[in-house]
């Protein structure tokens, strides 16, 4: 496989987990509050506009993509 | 209550990643995929980076989604999962931790589920330390930005990394087991991710 099919797939994956996080499980569980009163994100919102609640740093970011998420 | 909606803060691009596979492999330890689900899998490719365990693990499961269907899915889910102590495993964090059904573990995590603002859904015939339910409420978790990241870590050190990977593993030796094993080689190159990722951000 070359680098540019390689690209297209990972990014198909990340297409898809993002998808999995924004329409949720909610089959056995589900939040009462904290996420649930709380506004809705776009799927594709950038890294650099993204507030978190811990540490966020470069290099854990390299590693899940060094990771092929 | 949420129902298949989940509404979140603004989060990172990795967070979304972490959390649409804790929100996958709930779903997928919930029930079998149906078709839809199937698809969509599918679509992600069976392309693998040799040496890579959780790219080669994305492109088992495509390829076990590509060549399953409902009914064997749904056999092989009942002969793995359904029946307290008749399933091949029983993915309960309580009989992992406490050998027993409905014990200790589950009330620790019932605690848990409260500070967090999760509840079990009225129409869930599964207790909240089914692995599937684990999962989702791992999903949560990562999303939510009133959970800082020591709290975060905790939860995944007292209530899924102490059980679920010896849980994968049984689902890979189950003689019963086909798709699941495909299922089980992504939850446990996941964990394994995430424990690193726990690790490298302290």
């Amino acid at each position: 496989m070359n680098s540019k099919e390689d690209a297209v797939g990972i990014e198909s994956r990340r297409k898809f987990m993002k998808s999995m996080a924004l329409t949720g499980g909610g089959v056995a569980v589900a939040a009462t509050m904290g996420q649930a009163s709380a506004a809705p994100v776009e799927a594709e919102a950038p890294v650099e506009a993204a507030a978190t609640g811990y540490h966020e740093t470069q290099h854990i970011r390299d590693y899940y993509n060094k990771a092929q998420f | 209550m949420l129902e298949n909606t989940v509404e979140t803060p603004r989060d990172t691009d990795v967070d979304m990643l972490r959390a649409g596979t804790w929100t996958l492999l709930g779903r997928l330890l919930m029930a079998p995929p149906d078709r839809e689900l199937r698809e969509r899998m599918i679509a992600i490719g069976s392309e693998t980076r040799h040496g890579d365990a959780i790219s080669e693990a994305w492109g088992r499961l495509a390829e076990a989604a590509r060549t399953a269907d409902d009914t064997r899915l749904a056999e092989e889910y009942q002969t793995l999962f359904i029946g307290v102590g008749s399933g091949e495993v029983t993915p309960y964090s309580s009989w992992y931790l406490d050998e027993s059904i409905a014990s200790r573990p589950l009330v620790l995590l019932r605690d848990e589920l409260v500070r967090l603002g999760i509840e079990r859904r009225a129409d869930s015939s599964e207790t909240e330390d089914h692995a599937g339910a684990v999962c989702e409420i791992m999903g949560f978790v990562v999303l939510d930005e009133d959970v800082d990241f020591d709290w975060q870590k905790e939860i995944f050190e007292r209530h899924v990394d102490n059980w679920m990977g010896r849980l994968f593993e049984d689902i890979d030796k189950a003689p019963g087991a086909d798709f699941y094993r495909a299922v089980a080689a992504l939850g446990s190159a996941f964990l394994t991710l995430e424990r690193r990722f726990y690790a490298m951000s302290a």
